[in-house]
């Protein structure tokens, strides 16, 4: 059941993420629903788990991505994935501020890698562009991942994935 | 990974994920149309009465373009031109955007299966949209002719000029333009002059409308004017666009209309 609510709530996320509409005065700076479920697997899964949500995240992204590599999402969810686990008891400890840290963070960080790759590949992409994007994303991710993490949380408990305490 | 293993599993997530998306977005779409007519129902008796007359309007233009269609075929004919190919258009509807943001580009519900092929033109009611940039058996993806990698000939009409039709992406007041450069500095462009392919380039079929001139200024070289163009399609609102099949009526792959 874990594993078959990861893969739904994966592809619903990239679903979501690709229909969200953008905000042209945030460089379009997409609503980061996928990330906010990485993220959520990385705060209350142990590493295995993480890997695999994050790759499953990954595949649907890149899925609904024009010109991204397949596969680089997965790589880029797997390191933030494994970071944010990695870290996640030295940060605030379980907190909404801590899922909005993570989230800012990450989101920067997964724009700035999607802009390098993108720009190694011949693409020509401003760099004014890249930092208003990359403002846009964070303030999209300060609404969005804490929502993310709710409605994940509830999924999880109604399908007696985890106790609601446990989170 | 193999790239062939990346690639493979990327279409098979890719026409695993279009029917739900498709299912989304038709939903998403509704609920989006069910709020504007709740919103608009006051309005409903003059929108009503208003569509009325642009129907009569319309089908007073689609009789005396017959006339001249008959007209021009026997004309034609007289001076020995061939008589002027009608595309034949696929219905297709919108079933997402780019996911990361970073491109102008739009994901419809049909494919090669429906007789979709890479670098088709795809247009809705009210001009061009953009061109087929990658297919898969039931999906393909638009590179909108906004996106700044987009390059398409074009031409004003009314003065024979032609130019190369870029992309700028979307402003801060959330319009999405386009830019048209290479324009002979002499050359006596206005505002609000229409744009359309030139046919030159082999993508875009001749005469198709792109936008209308909302800017003009001198490039840096003096040499030549650039244009501001404001796509006449609604770039940002796409639910249902058409493609434009290269077979001639009739013999467009099952399932495409």
């Amino acid at each position: 059941m874990n594993h078959l609510v990861m893969f739904m709530v994966s592809m619903f996320a990239a679903i979501i993420e690709s229909l969200s509409p953008t905000l042209h005065i945030l460089g379009q700076g997409e609503a980061p629903i996928v990330l906010g479920v990485v993220i959520y697997y990385a705060l209350t899964r142990e590493r295995h788990m993480v890997v695999k949500a994050a790759i499953t995240a990954g595949i649907f992204y890149d899925a609904l991505c024009y010109k991204v590599p397949p596969g680089f999402s997965a790589i880029a969810y797997v390191c933030i994935g494994l970071l944010v686990n990695q870290y996640r008891d030295k940060i605030f400890g379980n907190h909404w501020l801590t899922h909005i840290f993570l989230g800012v963070v990450s989101s920067l960080a997964m724009t700035i890698m999607m802009y390098i790759m993108l720009l190694s590949r011949g693409n020509e992409i401003g760099i004014a562009g890249m930092l208003i994007k990359s403002m846009g994303v964070m303030l999209m991710s300060l609404a969005v991942i804490p929502v993310v993490f709710k409605v994940v949380e509830r999924i999880d408990y109604k399908l007696g994935n985890v106790e609601l305490r446990e989170i | 990974m193999p790239r062939s293993v990346s690639e493979g599993t990327n279409t098979v997530a890719r026409e695993a994920v279009a029917p739900v998306q498709g299912l989304v977005s038709s939903y998403t779409y509704r609920l989006k149309s069910a709020f504007q007519a709740i919103r608009g129902l006051g309005g409903l008796p003059e929108e009503n009465q208003r569509l009325m007359e642009q129907v009569v309007i319309l089908q007073n233009q689609v009789n005396e373009l017959e006339s001249l269609s008959v007209e021009n075929d026997a004309l034609r004919e007289q001076i020995g031109f061939e008589k002027r190919a009608v595309y034949n258009m696929i219905a297709c509807e919108v079933i997402g955007r780019d996911i990361s943001g970073w491109w102008q580009t739009i994901r419809l519900s049909k494919g090669e299966r429906h007789g979709i092929r890479l670098d088709q033109a795809v247009v809705t009611a009210e001009g061009l949209v953009g061109r087929v940039s990658s297919v898969s058996a039931r999906t393909c993806d638009v590179l909108l002719i906004a996106d700044p990698s987009s390059r398409l000939h074009s031409e004003i009409k009314e003065l024979g000029i032609y130019g190369v039709l870029s992309g700028r992406g979307p402003t801060f007041n959330g319009d999405i333009l386009c830019k048209m450069k290479l324009i002979h500095k002499s050359a006596s462009i206005r505002e609000h002059m229409p744009v359309h392919t030139s046919g030159l380039g082999g993508v875009f079929p001749k005469d198709v409308l792109v936008g209308y001139i909302t800017k003009i200024e001198l490039d840096k070289s003096a040499l030549y004017q650039t244009a501001e163009i404001l796509p006449a399609a609604d770039l940002s609102e796409l639910n249902y666009v058409f493609v434009i099949a290269d077979a001639p009526i009739g013999e467009v792959a099952e399932g495409a209309q």
